[in-house]
């Protein structure tokens, strides 16, 4: 794969904007990508002896046509038609077939990712300046992409399309009556927030500081459209950063969950921090911070429905704990 | 398909029925479990009794993927996360750093669950899988048939106890420790016995055939502060290999483990290897494993004590 994709390269040098040399002056560093099925296999490409990378690949480890590439290309590409957006997207982008195998071909960013500016430290005081700041540029960006494109729909599509999901997800996985029954009237209200005229938002869907670049000291980029969805709910975005942020976190109390728990349902300094953000979101979005309550829950529960997705049945029931406390303690909310 | 030999006398084995027949030895091989077998008493694999086996294989024969990793993470089976680990796709990914081609033979010694034999059986023409465990090659089995690869062929058997004769493979694949694979009674020491292999696997190579190995580091970091299994240092897996005749050898640094294998990249590359400790091995690991490979970058002595390797060599 790799010959094929140097080959490609060094043939589109002028192109893909690349200082002029030899195919052997590339250098490859298989980074992540998802084990599972055909999975993606990702690759960060160096040019000689650069001590950074130039450009970041990706493509399908098996043969067969996977519309996921081509539908995160024409994601970004649609992104890209919006002026607002393009500091935040890892641009240019090219989507070439090698030997009918299809490669996403993106620049690679520079800086840092956003979780190497956590601090490794218990001490959350001397933390609260970078954190702060990291929540009000992530706010920025969710913002703007959840109100550049919005697609209409009707209250029947909404249910259909965006909240019925939810629900069957919840059933299939296994749960009581009572909860099914609160998971239906937390949908209805969201639908009745929504008003006779909602949107449909588009999400990153994996909003972390992980797939955050630090690209320059104002500037973020945002990397790894895969989860991308065009047709979801506002705030989704927002509170799965907050949330997985807090827990990425070295602070007290040890146990993350229960760190993500109290940040949201105590009164603490992240309880206040999470307060102004949201509030800020609301501002800059026009969306009503009641919306924002009712919605709440339904991140941890999208988490989990992505987390068995990728067979991590383990790994998605501490998300569906959070999702169901929160669910049943709404009113203890923080915001 | 290649033709097969008696692995005692080297004369072409005849079919006798399902069976396979030496006519100078006059004896049979005879299929266990469906499956051409050149091993006298086979070993269960110890992870589980024999009765655990069977009720296990009855669970998952004529399953799908996916009801088959359903099972698995319902049920409390010993070892079960390897079994269900082993349809990741990713243990192969450092394949993408070479050039497997649809003509291609590849013989997968000691394929154990074949997490290097399935993604591999869709990038070339045929994979000959090996391994002295059967109850491993009966799981296989089972995940060749869903995965419907008619190119996989299965023996059960040990490196030491072949029935090729000739150099016939572009590829020979060790994975798992290389000196685990062949009779596990042989009293030989470690490196001796992985000389050995090596020697075997030379022959059995086509000219311009590539060895592909997966091995851990003696002296490599996480083998500092607790015990592992690996008896082969970086110096010692280069020069074994060049005693056996391998040439251009690469050393392909593997992270965290070469069992699940995030980050691939050539020990050649040093100028990654600075860029993969200050972006990955800072956030992820210790500071003082951060330091330390630091530290022997800058003196050119990180191969020395990276943990995992993937390594390469030409015949």
């Amino acid at each position: 794969m790799i010959r094929q994709i140097a080959e490609y390269l060094h043939e589109h040098r002028e192109e893909l904007d690349l200082p002029s040399g030899l195919r052997s002056d590339f250098s490859f560093l298989k980074v992540g990508g998802n084990p599972w099925e055909k999975g993606r296999i990702n690759f960060l490409v160096f040019n000689r002896d650069e001590s950074a990378p130039v450009l970041f690949i990706k493509g399908i480890r098996e043969k067969d046509k996977d519309e996921s590439l081509r539908r995160e290309y024409s994601l970004i590409q649609k992104l890209a038609s919006h002026r607002e957006l393009i500091p935040f997207l890892p641009l240019p982008i090219h989507m070439v077939s090698l030997s009918g195998q299809d490669v996403l071909i993106q620049k690679a960013c520079r800086g840092e990712r956003m979780l190497a500016s956590l601090s490794k430290s218990s001490l959350l005081h001397f933390q609260k300046k970078t954190i702060s700041g990291n929540f009000y540029r992530a706010m920025e960006f969710v913002s703007i992409l959840n109100t550049s494109v919005q697609n209409p729909f009707s209250p029947t599509e909404l249910k259909s399309k965006i909240l019925s999901p939810f629900l069957s997800f919840y059933e299939d996985y296994g749960c009581s009556e009572h909860n099914k029954y609160t998971l239906e009237r937390l949908l209805h209200k969201v639908c009745h927030l929504m008003g006779d005229s909602p949107c449909g938002t588009l999400i990153h869907g994996d909003c972390s500081a992980t797939n955050i670049f630090l690209d320059t000291p104002n500037q973020i980029k945002i990397i790894d459209w895969e989860t991308a969805s065009e047709n979801s709910l506002p705030f989704l975005d927002l509170f799965y950063f907050m949330s997985k942020y807090i827990h990425n976190l070295k602070i007290m109390p040890r146990n993350r969950w229960e760190r993500v728990r109290y940040a949201y349902f105590g009164k603490n300094w992240f309880s206040d921090l999470i307060r102004k953000t949201v509030q800020e979101y609301c501002e800059q979005t026009h969306v009503s911070p009641e919306l924002g309550h009712v919605i709440f829950p339904l991140h941890f529960l999208n988490k989990a429905r992505i987390k068995y997705s990728m067979r991590a049945k383990e790994q998605t029931e501490p998300w569906m704990n959070l999702f169901e406390y929160s669910m049943n303690n709404l009113d203890d909310l923080c915001f | 398909m290649l033709p097969l030999y008696c692995p005692s006398c080297k004369s072409k084995l005849v079919a006798v029925g399902n069976d396979s027949h030496c006519e100078k030895c006059s004896k049979t091989w005879v299929r266990r479990h469906g499956l051409i077998s050149f091993v006298d008493n086979p070993d269960a694999d110890g992870h589980l009794s024999g009765e655990k086996w069977e009720e296990f294989f009855s669970n998952i024969t004529h399953k799908t993927n996916k009801e088959i990793q359903d099972y698995l993470s319902s049920r409390q089976i010993k070892e079960r996360g390897e079994y269900f680990n082993s349809f990741k796709n990713n243990k192969a990914d450092c394949f993408s750093f070479l050039n497997v081609t649809h003509q291609d033979v590849i013989l997968d010694a000691g394929c154990g669950l074949g997490s290097w034999t399935i993604p591999l059986a869709k990038q070339c023409k045929e994979v000959y899988a090996l391994d002295p465990t059967l109850d491993r090659l009966r799981f296989l089995e089972i995940r060749k048939k869903n995965e419907k690869l008619e190119n996989i062929i299965l023996l059960h058997t040990s490196l030491m106890n072949l029935p090729f004769r000739e150099p016939c493979f572009d590829y020979v694949l060790m994975n798992e420790m290389p000196e685990d694979i062949g009779t596990r009674k042989e009293k030989a020491d470690a490196k001796d016995r992985l000389s050995r292999r090596l020697e075997i696997i030379y022959k059995l190579l086509k000219e311009k055939g590539q060895i592909v190995m997966a091995g851990e580091n003696k002296y490599g970091f996480d083998f500092l502060f607790k015990a592992g299994d690996c008896r082969h240092s970086y110096n010692d897996y280069r020069n074994m290999l060049a005693k056996a005749g391998f040439r251009d050898v690469e050393f392909y640094y593997v992270w965290p483990d070469y069992r699940d294998p995030k980050y691939i990249f050539a020990e050649k590359d040093r100028h990654i290897f600075k860029y993969f400790l200050k972006h990955f091995v800072k956030q992820t690991a210790g500071r003082f494993e951060y330091m330390f490979f630091q530290l022997a970058h800058k003196f050119g002595w990180e191969k020395q004590f990276v943990s995992n390797f993937i390594i390469t060599g030409n015949k």
